[in-house]
């Protein structure tokens, strides 16, 4: 089974945060969550401090080597104090074993606490009564040694009797001091039976009498008090402690275990998360690495199919244009074959009405001449007022007619040059050497210029390829249709000079070899064409020219067909308004060529 | 500390090595009294709480009759307690309770806190009902804060903590000026110790740090013609036929503005009572002429009174 990279990731991510997760646990146990019975061995060390305080307290009171008891009370409060300490530690986490020994503890201390309240008790009565006894029992006994010294001297008043109760005072005194630090049961009853005797003895008196007393009083409470410190010191104090510390030290150290245990945990687990984490910066970065590849990728690519698309455009442009230009062409051929075919009709019709207007309107001249001469014999014939008219009129009649001619005659020129577009293919094409035809064409077209304006003055620049030399055309039409360009080109070149006589005219002829096709271009930096004119200039009798003076408006016209149609070449015009104008003729080479 | 068991059995059997031993003890005073320290500063909390157990002490409102205070029985200018008609239980002192090793004449409880505590609340001392009274006393609004039981006993228990009456001239004398005490006084501190009275009434308070029979030599109660159930002392506490007649050993700190003396309030005067301890307890009498010297010697006791 195939898992998905989503799940795969998800599984991944899933694993890395528990974890994470168990990584925090075992922190928490390690620094976080403290030994619940931490100070316990601090407390320990207190609790066996105060006891040894409050134990040697005790020695001291008892031997009245200290005579006051507020070290053994601030000792046992601060038993009790440490035993308090035990049990906040233990409420941190009950636990009945532990509870059950620092009872057993407590119980102890308190058994201690009554103890040592008896003890404080019996412990001034003692002392103050050994205290007492001692010093009554050597006053007396330094009294009777003094007299006994005066008695000694007369030996009559010598008594048995004295003597052996002061030895019996002697005796009690040794044993009761005796017996107050070796309580003996031998020691006891020795005491009492000598206090007996000394009680029933006659010679006692009053402070024999009190001495007595605190003896009863030193060995009813002296047994006591050594059997309660006995007790007290023996108490198993201590034992009863490192029960309980025992315990505490059984559980930290299972406690330290676990911290071990989740140490080692903590340890390996952080390692491999840091080995986890590395390997996820480590794809991640492989990832971004691609990415960014692909990237690039793509942007090449993109980069790529604009420029295509953009080639592509232009080249869809062009065909449009190149479309649209044969397209235009097109439509110029057909409407110049139409206009062509029209004209051509209509003059072949026109010639002959023509014919007779010009022949008739001549010899109406002539015979208007005729008229004249015989008018001038007949003169007296008529009275000088009729023939100053009749002179007049025929005069009148000769000059009409000589109009009537002259414009018959333009006519006629008219006529034979619409004539011309039929006579296309009449002329014999051979292989001709283009240039000398061109420059003799230019020469022609500039000098008839010349004689309309004197003071024309041209800059003709000749660039002519010397690759290119015999071409295959008819001359004369050629030379016609270059002459007709050339015309146009002086005339705009003149219109120009009259609004800026400063201006230098210049005309430039190139010729270039392109294969199979000879180009032909011819520029004037004239008047340059209208824009909304350009496309009518190869129309029949378009023309901004004034008409007359041998200007038909055909000239294009005619130069047109010769190139397009009697030679399958290409004329093209290209101009900017003020500035410039340029004809291009492209014509095959070889008669088996073609563009 | 196995250690000083064994030196302890030792000592047991000779006393002549417990010369030898006193350089072992050097730790501990062994001054049998020793001054009062003067009290701590407190904070500015703890001074907080100290002026509301101040309020508190002196609070009426705190009884079940609204009309006993703390300072009823424990009048600052009167000891720190106030006398009681003779045969009845003698009001401890408030003064210096903090040193008590246990609270009460019959040593009930060793906390102050608890002394407090159980003062408020017995229907023989204060009478205090914390249910109604809490209510009572947060109505008089004369506190700025709401009351609890427990807030008033520790403020209480702060400011008793403060009434300390150091700075007697028996303390001076005791840390070192001489010319504090009189020749006579001095005397009388040497007859204290000689006679043994020292061996009851020594620490810092001069008593309250351990139990005592009332009737060592002779019977007290006997010549009692009607027995009262404080008579009993620490009885009551441990039904221990022992400790019938078992007091704690009182201060004798300010012992001469705290007349009438022992436990019944019986005794009018010191002499009498100096007297009677003789008889009583160390079992044979002083001289009036010592019994003089030692109650100027007590007259020395007297501390600075805190004031109210």
């Amino acid at each position: 089974m195939k898992i998905s990279h989503r799940i795969k990731d998800r599984l991944i991510q899933l694993f890395m945060i528990s974890m994470l997760g168990i990584i925090l646990i075992a922190y928490y146990h390690i620094e976080l969550s403290p030994y619940p019975y931490k100070g316990y061995e601090m407390a320990d060390n207190l609790f066996k401090k105060h006891d040894a305080d409050l134990n040697e307290s005790i020695v001291l009171t008892r031997f009245g080597i200290m005579k006051q008891y507020d070290t053994v009370v601030e000792s046992l409060n601060s038993l009790y104090n440490t035993v308090n300490i035990f049990e906040s530690l233990i409420k941190k986490q009950p636990d009945p074993d532990l509870s059950k020994r620092l009872q057993n503890l407590k119980n102890i201390i308190i058994k201690k606490d009554h103890l040592i309240t008896d003890f404080k008790r019996l412990n001034p009565i003692v002392i103050n009564a050994t205290h007492d006894f001692s010093r009554i029992m050597s006053q007396i006994i330094d009294s009777e040694t003094q007299a006994d010294i005066v008695e000694r001297f007369s030996i009559q008043n010598y008594k048995p009797e004295h003597y052996e109760y002061l030895n019996k005072l002697n005796s009690l005194f040794k044993e009761i001091l005796i017996y107050t630090s070796s309580p003996t049961e031998e020691r006891y009853n020795n005491s009492v039976s000598l206090i007996n005797s000394i009680k029933n003895d006659p010679q006692k008196d009053a402070q024999v009498d009190l001495a007595l007393r605190y003896a009863q009083t030193i060995l009813s409470y002296s047994a006591k008090l050594i059997q309660i410190d006995k007790a007290i010191l023996l108490l198993p104090v201590l034992d009863e402690l490192n029960q309980l510390t025992q315990y505490f030290k059984k559980d930290y150290i299972e406690y330290s275990q676990t911290i071990n245990f989740y140490q080692y945990a903590f340890y390996i687990l952080s390692v491999l998360l840091l080995i986890m984490v590395h390997l996820a910066f480590k794809r991640l970065q492989n990832i971004v690495q691609a990415l960014d590849d692909s990237n690039q990728l793509l942007e090449q690519r993109v980069a790529q199919r604009t420029k295509d698309l953009a080639n592509k455009n232009e080249d869809l442009n062009k065909a449009m244009v190149d479309l649209h230009e044969a397209q235009d062409q097109l439509i110029m051929k057909e409407k110049m074959a139409s206009i062509g075919m029209l004209t051509t009709g209509v003059a072949h019709e026109i010639k002959n009405p023509l014919n007779f207007i010009n022949n008739f309107s001549e010899l109406s001249r002539s015979l208007s001449s005729e008229l004249k001469t015989i008018l001038e014999k007949e003169k007296a014939q008529f009275s000088e007022n009729t023939y100053l008219d009749l002179r007049d009129i025929s005069s009148d009649i000769e000059s009409n007619c000589q109009k009537i001619q002259e414009y018959g005659v333009r006519a006629d020129n008219i006529v034979n040059s619409m004539l011309m577009h039929s006579k296309e293919s009449s002329a014999q094409k051979e292989m001709t050497k283009l240039h000398p035809l061109i420059e003799g064409a230019a020469d022609l077209a500039i000098h008839n210029h010349k004689t309309q304006y004197p003071t024309f003055q041209v800059k003709l620049e000749k660039n002519f390829d010397p690759n290119l030399d015999k071409t295959f055309i008819a001359a004369s039409a050629i030379s016609q249709a270059c002459i007709s360009i050339l015309n146009n080109a002086c005339w705009a070149l003149q219109e120009k000079l009259k609004s800026d006589p400063t201006f230098m005219p210049i005309i430039r002829i190139n010729t270039q070899k392109q294969g199979h096709i000879a180009v032909l271009t011819f520029f004037d930096n004239g008047i340059g064409i209208p824009e909304a004119n350009i496309l009518k200039v190869f129309e029949p009798f378009f023309t901004t020219r004034p008409t007359g003076l041998g200007n038909t408006g055909l000239g294009l016209s005619i130069a047109y067909d010769i190139i397009t149609k009697q030679h399958k070449g290409e004329f093209g015009v290209n101009s900017k308004t003020n500035e410039y104008t340029e004809f291009t003729i492209k014509i095959p080479i070889n008669p088996q060529d073609h563009i | 500390m196995h250690k000083i068991n064994g030196l302890i059995i030792l000592l047991g059997i000779t006393a002549g090595l417990q010369l030898s031993f006193c350089a072992f003890a050097i730790q501990f005073d062994q001054r049998p009294i020793t001054p009062i320290p003067p009290n701590p500063v407190p904070t500015k909390a703890e001074q907080k709480n100290i002026d509301l157990g101040r309020q508190l002490f002196n609070d009426p409102n705190l009884s079940g009759n609204q009309k006993t205070s703390c300072a009823t029985c424990h009048n600052l200018s009167q000891g720190g307690r106030v006398p009681r008609p003779k045969g009845q239980l003698k009001i401890p002192s408030i003064f210096n309770s903090r040193y008590n090793f246990k609270q009460f004449w019959n040593a009930r409880t060793p906390y102050l806190e608890n002394a407090i505590k159980s003062s408020l609340l017995d229907p023989t001392m204060m009478g205090f009902n914390p249910k109604t009274g809490l209510i009572n006393l947060n109505n008089t609004k004369k506190y700025n804060s709401r009351l609890t039981f427990e807030k008033i006993i520790s403020a209480l228990t702060a400011y008793v903590e403060m009434l300390n009456t150091p700075n007697s001239r028996f303390d001076r004398f005791l840390e070192g000026n001489t010319q504090a005490l009189t020749d006579s006084e001095k005397k009388g501190y040497a007859l204290f110790q000689s006679y043994g009275c020292i061996s009851c009434h020594q620490g810092v308070l001069i008593g309250e740090n351990i139990l005592q029979k009332l009737g060592i030599y002779n019977d007290y109660f006997s010549s009692k013609p009607k027995l009262e159930n404080f008579d009993l002392g620490y009885y009551n506490v441990t039904n221990n036929p022992n400790d019938r007649f078992v007091f704690k050993v009182p201060s004798l700190r300010n012992v001469a503005l705290t007349a009438p003396y022992l436990h019944d309030s019986s005794i009018d005067t010191l002499n009498e009572v100096v007297e009677k301890m003789a008889f009583y307890q160390l079992g044979h009498p002083i001289p009036s002429e010592d019994i003089k010297y030692i109650v100027e010697f007590l007259n020395t006791l007297t501390g600075e009174i805190p004031k109210k």
